[in-house]
């Protein structure tokens, strides 16, 4: 007898009518990164607001006053997200995490310190994600408050 | 009765692979990718020649792979051809077809007509199906004048005052639909193709860095790479510099190496030595 699967398996031109939804999702590019200090809480957002090859803004930072948490979420000392968060966060792991080196001891990063990497790590990143650029808006939180500076970037 | 035969190969295209490779595809094998240059490049006639401009970036994906690509290719003395698309393709037809035009100029003892380069150029990406990914501006000044044509990957072209190409190529063309005239000086030229490179480098995230620029006239060609810097890299803030020690060193080993001094000789060095 033959093998029931056969039956089953359409012509190999063949392909069944397919059903296409409408998604409302794009992908609009951007990196942030947030660090938390001894002292500081820093959060710093490039301001590219893209689709495809085109730039929407070039001056749309991406952070927002805290609401209510949604989702999920982990309590982390650094850490980068977006589309160039694979070149931030090694250097992080080295700079803040102490990784990959011997007799390393951890100190904690001054805040100008830490604003000057990460200026750096943006600018770099810049460099080679074509969705990263135009300038970058770093907040610090502090016990007197929030301060807000913007920095340059690349506008290719 | 005559016997069955099989028939002999008569040489040509096998396309055996591709219902192999498809059927690959679809069972989940990914296919390495190729470089795209997503690309601005762009070309005008004016008074005594041509103007060809071009961007600088090449990209795999979303990342930049080179920052300072030359997109402008060598066909002649008198012939350049910028390229877009995939990397490789546009460097070896541009390449392949230089040498093809170089053996008839010999032939012939003549310099190459732009309008030759073109029909090589057409005739061989047509014969490859649009699978050469390879979308030019072709420019140059001939026996005939300056001449200007954008090829498109599958064979056809164009012949026209102004062109451009690539992902920037709409940035570009806005540019030129704007302020293209006919009978430009070289100045105003040489402006408005850099005017179109720099739309593309701004507004189009394919393209990016340099503005490279190649003027030829009836007879000399200026190769200017970089015609500007448009986009400076930025300034470090910080320095990282590692303790020494920093790397572990896992095992070592001293030895002596025999050697016969063959002569001396004392020199003054004009710098201290860095010991950084």
């Amino acid at each position: 007898m033959m093998d029931p699967t056969m039956m089953s398996e359409p012509l190999s031109d063949y392909k069944a009518p397919m059903q296409v939804h409408f998604s409302p999702y794009e992908f609009n590019g951007g990196t942030i990164l947030a660090i938390a200090g001894e002292d500081y809480a820093l959060i710093a957002t490039d301001t590219r607001l893209s689709q495809g090859f085109s730039i929407h803004s070039r001056d749309s930072p991406k952070t927002y006053p805290f609401f209510d948490p949604v989702g999920s979420y982990e309590r982390e000392v650094f850490r980068a997200k977006g589309s160039a968060s694979a070149m931030l966060q090694p250097l992080l792991d080295n700079q803040l995490g102490g990784k990959n080196q011997q007799g390393y001891q951890k100190t904690p990063m001054p805040l100008k310190q830490c604003i000057a990497m990460v200026k750096d790590v943006f600018t770099s990143a810049a460099e080679r994600d074509i969705y990263t650029g135009d300038s970058i808006v770093i907040s610090v939180v502090t016990k007197d408050g929030t301060k807000s500076e913007q920095f340059p970037l690349r506008k290719d | 009765m005559a016997a069955p035969c099989v028939e002999p190969s008569k040489g040509g295209f096998s396309f055996e692979n591709c219902t192999r490779n498809a059927r690959l595809e679809q069972m989940g094998l990914k296919f390495p990718k190729a470089y795209k240059t997503g690309t601005t490049i762009a070309g005008i006639i004016y008074k005594d020649g041509v103007v060809l401009g071009a961007d600088t970036r090449a990209t795999e994906d979303t990342v930049v792979a080179d920052k300072n690509c030359a997109k402008i290719h060598y066909i002649s003395d008198n012939i350049y051809c910028c390229g877009a698309g995939t990397a490789a393709d546009t460097e070896m037809t541009t390449l392949m077809i230089s040498a093809q035009l170089e053996l008839h100029r010999l032939a012939t003892g003549r310099a190459p007509r732009v309008c030759t380069a073109n029909r090589l150029l057409k005739q061989m990406l047509f014969r490859y199906q649009g699978y050469i990914g390879a979308a030019l501006v072709l420019g140059g000044v001939d026996a005939t004048g300056p001449n200007l044509y954008s090829i498109w990957p599958h064979g056809s072209t164009d012949k026209l005052p102004y062109v451009t190409m690539g992902s920037g190529s709409l940035a570009a063309m806005a540019t030129f639909e704007d302020r293209f005239k006919p009978n430009m000086s070289k100045e105003e030229a040489m402006k408005l193709v850099r005017d179109a490179i720099a739309a593309g480098i701004f507004n189009d995230l394919g393209s990016g860095s340099n503005v490279d620029l190649c003027v030829i006239t009836k007879d000399k060609v200026e190769y200017i790479r970089p015609h500007e810097v448009a986009n400076a890299k930025g300034v470090k803030q910080g320095r990282y510099l590692y303790k020494r020690g920093t790397t572990a060193v896992l095992s070592s080993e001293t030895k002596k190496v025999e050697f016969d001094v063959i002569g001396t000789e004392v020199k003054t060095s004009a710098q201290p030595m860095d010991t950084q």
